[in-house]
């Protein structure tokens, strides 16, 4: 028998603070978004109360099970930070992406949007400047030569 | 914290007033109640604040959410009925 499915119609503006950090949730039709000003910090509170509910951490499969239901009911979600996007979950969603990276591919990550929230950004723009430089060194001393 | 909820099915029922152990089953009452009924909830969070444990166990840190705002969820069916 094949479970009957609802299409949910959500409207929400919501402000959230987790420990001070504003997290702006808004919602039309069936398209969520959510606004982190630090997108780690609230997916880490999100996996601790996920932890701390369940008792055992969320893993690729809790994701896959959120991303269904999602799209069971109609729903595409999209976290982002104020600058880019970072993850859209749910309906009319289908990246080869997102099951190689994140399990499921109802979700389609933001490389660049993850590197960014992760932390990491200052590193990798570091990475790439140094890398800029050393480029430009090289083709100084060609022409000097 | 305030909430209301209006049942176009039923003519009102207070699923609030209904025995719930936690904000989790709470969710999960009303994704049950509205599922393939004409249902719409409507909530209003007025500073409500959750402290959400960051581990298990009885003296864990905690996280504080604060929530502020207005949250509308109706069957698809049903979103243009108001």
């Amino acid at each position: 028998m094949t479970p009957e499915v609802t299409r949910l119609d959500v409207t929400a503006d919501l402000s959230v603070e987790v420990d001070g950090a504003p997290v702006r949730v808004t919602a039309r039709g069936g398209d969520v978004e959510v606004v982190a000003d630090d997108v780690r910090g609230f997916v880490l509170a999100l996996r601790a109360a996920a932890t701390a509910r369940t008792g055992a951490r969320p893993g690729r499969a809790d994701l896959g099970g959120l991303a269904g239901a999602l799209a069971d009911a109609g729903l595409t979600a999209r976290l982002r930070s104020p600058a880019q996007p970072v993850v859209t979950v749910g309906a009319g969603v289908d990246s080869g992406l997102g099951g190689l990276l994140l399990g499921t591919r109802l979700a389609r990550p933001d490389v660049r949007g993850i590197v960014r929230a992760s932390g990491r950004a200052r590193a990798v723009e570091a990475l790439l400047g140094t890398g800029l430089l050393l480029l430009v060194a090289a083709g100084l001393r060609r022409r000097l030569r | 914290m305030s909430t209301t909820n209006d049942d176009a099915a039923t003519g009102g029922r207070d699923i609030t007033s209904q025995a719930s152990t936690n904000f989790a089953d709470l969710g999960k009452e009303m994704w049950a109640y509205l599922t393939g009924k004409g249902a719409a909830i409507n909530y209003q969070f007025v500073d409500m604040v959750v402290e959400v444990p960051r581990e298990t166990g009885p003296d864990t840190p905690r996280a504080t959410w604060r929530l502020n705002g207005t949250l509308r969820i109706t069957t698809a069916e049903n979103a243009s009925q108001g």
